[in-house]
């Protein structure tokens, strides 16, 4: 959380909205859109640990009723334990984005924040040349997802007690079509708000 | 498990995965259709202050500027006043703002900004039929069409009055 918060201060600034808006808004409109921002700040960062936590219990939630089906019996706290640990990897990208923006590319726009995906699909197009409801499952397929998807397999093999490969299906059965699910969603809402 | 929660469990996730693809699908080949539908402005009635018949766009050969808008948000009223500070650079460009809510209060809207000042700003109702047709849905909506009535651009939320105006001048 506090890297998320890191990353807001350090990359966002009002400079940066006034580059980056300048070509739609007047200064006093920009002004006005970062009072507005600030006044509502807190519920953004109020809003990022429920929101991790709703993460945390939803992914514990599907792997647990995986376990269930496939192995008739329940346990939560493993999994969440597993969710928790694995969101770790996570962290990476928000680590990249901070030293990639501040130090290497230090003129950047809000869009280029928006749009960087490091090792996504994403990252091998032109944001322009998709559609838009296309970018969003192009950066889910990143190798940090890969790596997440790792992380839960050696957890729930760790913390539950099974063997690699019926770990591998567990989390392939229950967290991949879950994860399909949620993808799918997103891009409805994108295509009906587009 | 007995075997129907099972069957119950992985029947749920395959429907409910079909009918979001399907979901989806359609609703993208809706949003294809309704792109290809606005990249042209569609000609439709409104209802002008005075309560007559507004056909928009009013005459043809001329650029079109259409801000839908809502007489209490507070974008919307600031957009008011920056294209009301700026309307006499609107020229030959038709402006309509258009707005769901109740002619008492357009009316008010129109008079608190100075918009019936200048003859290329209209304020008229739309029907919500309309406003489904023109796929409004946030406020302010700015959308400016050229001579040919081709959409030029789409601008959601405040806009300067020089950006409109220099996609206007681009596309004169």
């Amino acid at each position: 959380m506090s890297l998320i918060i890191c990353a807001k201060v350090l990359l966002v600034n009002d400079e940066l909205y006034f580059a980056s808006l300048a070509g739609q808004m007047t200064e006093e409109q920009i002004r006005h859109t970062l009072e507005i921002n600030r006044e509502w700040s807190w519920l953004g960062y109020l809003l990022i640990p429920v929101l991790l936590f709703l993460k945390f219990i939803l992914v514990a939630a599907i792997l647990a009723t995986g376990y269930y089906v496939l192995a008739n019996r329940w346990e939560f706290n493993p999994f969440f334990r597993t969710a928790i640990i694995a969101e770790f990897v996570m962290l990476v990208p928000i680590i990249i984005k901070i030293i990639w923006f501040s130090l290497l590319h230090p003129a950047y726009s809000l869009a280029d924040l928006q749009e960087f995906s490091p090792l996504s699909l994403s990252s091998l197009v032109k944001p322009a040349e998709v559609e838009s409801w296309l970018r969003y499952p192009l950066q889910v397929a990143s190798l940090f997802e890969v790596a997440y998807w790792l992380l839960i397999i050696v957890g729930v093999q760790q913390l539950v007690g099974l063997s690699w490969g019926r770990a591998t299906r567990l989390v392939v059965l229950s967290y991949g079509p879950a994860l399909l699910i949620w993808v799918l969603l997103v891009m409805f809402v994108i295509v009906s708000a587009s | 498990v007995s075997r129907a929660v099972r069957y119950g469990v992985v029947g749920g996730l395959m429907a409910l995965l079909v009918g979001l693809g399907w979901a989806f699908n359609s609703e993208l080949r809706q949003s294809r259709a309704r792109k290809q539908h606005l990249a042209r402005l569609p000609s439709f009635v409104a209802r002008g202050l005075d309560g007559s018949s507004l056909r928009v766009p009013a005459t043809t050969g001329r650029p079109v500027v259409i801000i839908y808008f809502e007489p209490d948000c507070d974008h919307c009223q600031r957009q008011a006043s920056e294209v009301s500070r700026h309307a006499d650079e609107f020229g030959r460009t038709q402006v309509f703002w258009l707005s769901k809510d109740s002619l008492p209060a357009l009316r008010g809207f129109a008079q608190q900004y100075g918009l019936l000042r200048f003859p290329a700003m209209r304020v008229a109702q739309i029907r919500p039929a309309v406003a489904v047709t023109m796929h409004f849905f946030s406020v302010p909506d700015l959308r400016v069409y050229n001579a040919d009535k081709q959409l030029v651009c789409r601008y959601k939320g405040e806009t300067s009055a020089a950006a409109l105006l220099k996609q206007l001048y681009g596309s004169l």
